[in-house]
């Protein structure tokens, strides 16, 4: 995020604001991956994106408002893009499989925002853990709707769409706590086929993935 | 000597029967750690003399509701044979002791202890301690399976019950088990005969 130059620039204010807004909710993300919730301050938030304390608190009551505004604004962008897959599906199974792979290229192009949702949504405390637990609940009709039944048999009762979900979640947490969010994508034949067996059997997951 | 050593277990015991308490309770955030020591009924000397602080009788407490898990499902396991029915035998185990002890239960999984700088920590004690059990399944697979597998799925079950542990929807638990059954046996054995173990589980039920 670009600043502005300083002084009188002739800009709208709503415009500035909107900048302003958006260079805090970024270096909220970097400050959390470089330090974590605990030693991140509105101080260092608003140094690094270059905007006054008195700014920082036009735009957010607190750290943990600064907080919450990034956490939803980060869901919002993942649910995006997940959606745009979702649109372009052919089928089903294909859908699922470019949905995860534009999440796990997000992921590794923004390790900072993979931090803040998958990880700092966990440490942060109850509040911001019972946002984590809706936002992971948002993208189960995603998997949900459409999915098939495997050959020969019935669909796959409702508990698995929300255990696939998690159990995605899950992992790529461990693997961002792990430093490893940079080499997300190596993990999507994994992935895609955690999700997609239940449906579709693992013969046919793999058929899907490798074409 | 013996007799203080007597106490100090004893001791030992009402801290962390009022950790598991008031953790599952309150979570690990929202409990500041007099909390823990006014129940147990001990000094703040002596709960300093055998703990650390609260992270540490944290992480006891959970290990002891870790350990009680695992027993309830060895048992379990114990009395069937063959990998399929042993995952179905320990998942209606876990399930039925999750709805028996929900503190326990939510100081495992569910929310308000997760939440906090030990949730990560929690989470691999946890796979660490099931996916062995699961990975047995691999010598009947007809495939080679992720080396993430047993991990997404511990993590996908343990999600599930979390879900109705903070809910408090102990009833939800014990009809999940031919669900999750399904999804556990599923890439070992295929979607037809996991069905299959699944819908037993069901007739059992």
């Amino acid at each position: 995020m670009e600043r502005l130059p300083r002084g009188r620039h002739g800009l709208p204010r709503e415009f500035v604001e909107q900048n302003q807004r958006e260079r805090l909710l970024a270096a909220l993300a970097e400050c959390l991956e470089e330090k974590g919730y605990e030693r991140t301050t509105v101080a260092s938030i608003g140094k690094r994106a270059g905007v006054s304390k008195s700014d920082f608190y036009k735009q957010f009551e607190s750290k943990d408002a600064c907080f919450v505004a990034a956490y939803d604004d980060a869901v919002e962008r993942i649910r995006a893009r997940v959606q745009e897959a979702c649109n372009e599906r052919e089928d089903w199974g294909r859908g699922v499989v470019s949905a995860l792979d534009s999440l796990l290229q997000l992921f590794e192009a923004e390790p900072a925002q993979a931090q803040l949702v998958l990880v700092e949504g966990l440490r942060a405390g109850r509040g911001v853990y019972d946002r984590y637990q809706v936002a992971l609940q948002s993208f189960v009709p995603y998997l949900r709707d459409g999915a098939p039944a495997p050959a020969g048999g019935e669909r796959p009762p409702e508990a698995t769409d929300e255990a696939v979900v998690g159990g995605i979640a899950s992992l790529l947490a461990r693997r961002v706590l792990a430093g490893e969010a940079k080499k997300m994508r190596g993990l999507l034949p994994d992935i895609a086929e955690f999700a997609l067996t239940p449906y579709l059997g693992t013969a046919e997951a793999r058929r899907i993935i490798s074409a | 000597m013996g007799s203080s050593r007597t106490v100090e277990a004893h001791q030992r015991r009402r801290i962390l029967s009022a950790a598991t308490d008031v953790f599952g309770r309150q979570g690990f955030d929202q409990t500041p750690i007099e909390d823990v020591i006014a129940p147990a009924g001990v000094s703040r000397r002596t709960f300093y003399d055998l703990f650390s602080g609260k992270d540490q009788v944290f992480c006891a407490a959970h290990g002891d509701a870790l350990d009680l898990l695992d027993d309830e499902v060895t048992r379990a396991c114990g009395e069937t044979e063959g990998w399929p029915n042993e995952v179905a035998a320990g998942v209606g185990a876990a399930l039925a002791w999750a709805a028996a002890e929900p503190t326990m239960a939510s100081l495992l999984v569910g929310s308000l202890s997760k939440a906090g700088p030990r949730a990560a920590y929690c989470h691999d004690l946890l796979v660490a301690r099931f996916a062995p059990r699961l990975r047995r399944g691999r010598a009947l697979a007809e495939v080679t399976l992720p080396p993430t597998q047993e991990e997404m799925l511990i993590a996908g079950v343990a999600g599930v019950v979390a879900m109705h542990v903070d809910a408090s929807e102990e009833e939800a638990l014990a009809p999940l088990a031919p669900q999750l059954v399904e999804l556990l046996l599923t890439p070992y054995l295929g979607n037809v005969r996991a069905r299959r173990v699944a819908a037993e589980e069901r007739a059992n039920a």
